[in-house]
């Protein structure tokens, strides 16, 4: 399947490398760059609990915007978020995206994935479905994150502490 | 043969109670690693604290409508709290009367009726059993009358709040609650209405770590300049933080009756003229505030609606599984004497402007959760005493802090400097008693 391309920087091919580039900074806790992938008007970083809320309001496991990732990363790098002191070692696996027009001439590109965490105390397997909106950058030079969702299968049960950048 | 099996577990009933009066020394503070770690400890505590005390269930707004219904387990026992086509809610157990086979297995719902899927035994919304496939082969023995759904020994509703006890018997909530009751309708009353929404959903979390872990951290202010340090992210919020705990300090924390515990801020403020615990619903001067403002004094007359927001909520934990701060209200559930459960409730204020409920939100899920800022760390920080606890059993821990400095306010509650164990040292003290009563 090719592309809906928009820019002629926005190929599928470019889609699916910065998906890559994404994860790999992820995994390897590169927190600044991987914050450089963002557009920070558009940016929304949402891990929802599927919770099934009779109400307007449904409570998410990380619903960030620009300010509150910059915050995450900064939080990371204080020296003393000690759920990720030391680190855990975090390997994905992302299958092929499935490409679609998302707005404003971006693309939204949904992958399922398999992520294993290692810490001291525990191994943990998080599955789920990435979906992501990623354009061509304003300048042309490049593509930028505009959202990611991610769709846990265990969302909905109790899950520990999820502190690494999925 | 029933009799020796009864005899018997009565004696290992017996037998724990007399280890745990060992372990858990409160006046010399210290505690056995063991508390922690005995699977005998804990089914000790399954029959004398699960089965036995009130135990906090849920919210009745999380069942607006006749039919709807939510799944859940409470004190080890999967229920439903449902709210019968008559509009009362009940809290029946998940848990046929035929072979005890689960009746639902859905997290939520809305339904008139609850079939078990083994052998198609049909009950409706309250309990009653409604139909038996083939029922002849029951001859005369049947009385559907009898052979109702279970349901939670009792039931208590207090403003919204669902409580059940297991056990037939035992004080009433009001009793249960004693002193803790004033400090929860401080929470409650940040509502305009007088009433809380559990309508956001909530989230679910794993402790590796024995639910006390949880319990103890629920009134212990000491770790808040450590363990949560990070989530500090402007020097501000570092100082306030460092106020509350320096030794001039006039925050503190209470042993309220039955094991509840309250750590109050108030005393702080008032000699700050600072708020310094958010959560209170005021936060910003807009449109929003100004009109949940008037519609709190609407109820509350003014003065009493300015104090409120200005105390903000209390930071309290109702003996066994019941945890209130901030906007949130928390659920615990053991699992093991090494694994618990945590659901994390951010609670809405029914009838206030979107703009308030979104912000608390927002806060709930900055802190908390399994990748909030704050709650992630206390996780970690529980799973490595888990561990250490585990290897070392023998090992003594030290529950002191604070011994040397306790006064007794008018009411009688002991209360300590913020930082103290005072409020974990009331804890075990009623632990133990209930633990060990009748022995």
């Amino acid at each position: 399947m090719s592309a809906p391309t928009v820019s002629s920087a926005l190929t599928a091919a470019a889609v699916t490398d910065f998906i890559d580039v994404e994860g790999d900074l992820a995994d390897s806790h590169r927190l600044e760059e991987w914050l450089a992938l963002w557009n920070p008007d558009r940016a929304l970083y949402f891990v929802p609990t599927g919770a099934l809320t009779s109400g307007r309001r449904e409570v998410a496991i990380i619903r960030d915007d620009f300010a509150r990732m910059t915050e995450r990363v900064r939080r990371l790098r204080s020296g003393s978020a000690h759920a990720q002191d030391p680190p855990s070692t975090v390997t994905r696996v992302i299958g092929r995206p499935r490409l679609e027009p998302g707005e404003d001439g971006s693309v939204r590109a949904t992958a399922n994935f398999v992520c294993v965490e290692v810490r001291p105390d525990r191994e943990t397997l998080w599955a789920g479905k990435f979906v992501y909106t990623i354009a061509a950058k304003p300048d042309g030079d490049g593509l930028e994150l505009w959202r990611k969702d991610v769709y846990l299968v265990n969302a909905r049960s109790e899950i520990p502490s999820l502190t690494f950048l999925i | 043969m029933d009799t020796l099996v009864e005899v018997r577990s009565s004696d290992q009933s017996a037998a724990a109670a007399a280890r745990v009066a060992e372990w858990v020394r409160p006046e010399e503070g210290r505690l056995l690693n063991r508390i922690y770690t005995d699977p005998n400890v804990f089914a000790l505590e399954v029959e004398r604290i699960w089965k036995r005390m009130w135990l906090f269930a849920g919210h009745e707004s999380e069942v607006p409508e006749p039919g709807d219904y939510v799944t859940r387990t409470v004190g080890t026992v999967p229920v439903v709290i449902v709210r019968s086509n008559d509009g009362e809610v009940r809290v029946l157990l998940n848990e046929c009367a035929h072979r005890g086979n689960l009746v639902c297995s859905y997290e939520r719902g809305s339904s008139s009726a609850f079939k078990c899927a083994y052998h198609g035994w049909t009950y409706a919304n309250d309990g009653r059993l409604l139909g038996i496939p083939y029922q002849s082969a029951y001859g005369n023995e049947l009385d559907k009358g009898d052979w109702s759904l279970p349901r939670a020994a009792r039931v208590a509703i207090y403003r919204g709040f669902v409580f059940i006890s297991h056990a037939a018997d035992g004080p009433t909530l009001e009793e249960h609650l004693g002193n803790a009751r004033e400090p929860l309708d401080r929470f409650i009353d940040i509502s305009p209405t007088g009433r809380l929404s559990f309508d956001a959903g909530y989230h679910r979390i794993q402790l590796a770590s024995n639910w006390k872990m949880y319990v103890e951290n629920a009134s212990d202010n000491y770790h808040a300049n450590f363990v949560h340090v990070s989530a500090f992210s402007t020097p501000e919020q570092r100082k306030i933080s460092a106020a509350i705990s320096r030794d001039a300090s006039k925050a503190i924390v209470r042993a309220l009756d039955n094991g509840h515990t309250e750590i109050d801020f108030r005393p702080e403020q008032r000699a700050q003229g600072a708020v310094l615990v958010t959560g209170n619903a005021a936060k910003v001067d807009s449109g929003a505030q100004q009109a949940y403002m008037q519609a709190l004094s609407a109820r509350l007359g003014d003065e009493q609606a300015k104090a409120i927001v200005a105390e903000g909520p209390p930071t309290l934990y109702i003996h066994p599984n019941m945890f209130l701060i901030q906007q949130d209200v928390r659920r615990l559930e053991p699992v093991s004497a090494h694994e618990s459960k945590l659901y994390q409730h951010p609670a809405m204020l029914e009838g206030a402007p979107d703009e308030i409920n979104d912000q608390r939100l927002a806060r709930h899920e900055a802190a908390y959760g399994p990748a909030g800022f704050v709650l992630s760390d206390d996780l970690e920080i529980f799973g490595r005493n888990q561990r250490v606890v585990e290897a070392n059993p023998d090992a003594w821990l030290r529950i002191s802090r604070g011994l040397n400095r306790e006064s007794f306010d008018e009411a009688g509650a002991r209360f300590s400097h913020a930082t103290d164990e005072t409020g974990i040292r009331g804890m075990w003290r009623h632990y133990l008693r209930r633990m060990t009563e009748g022995e």
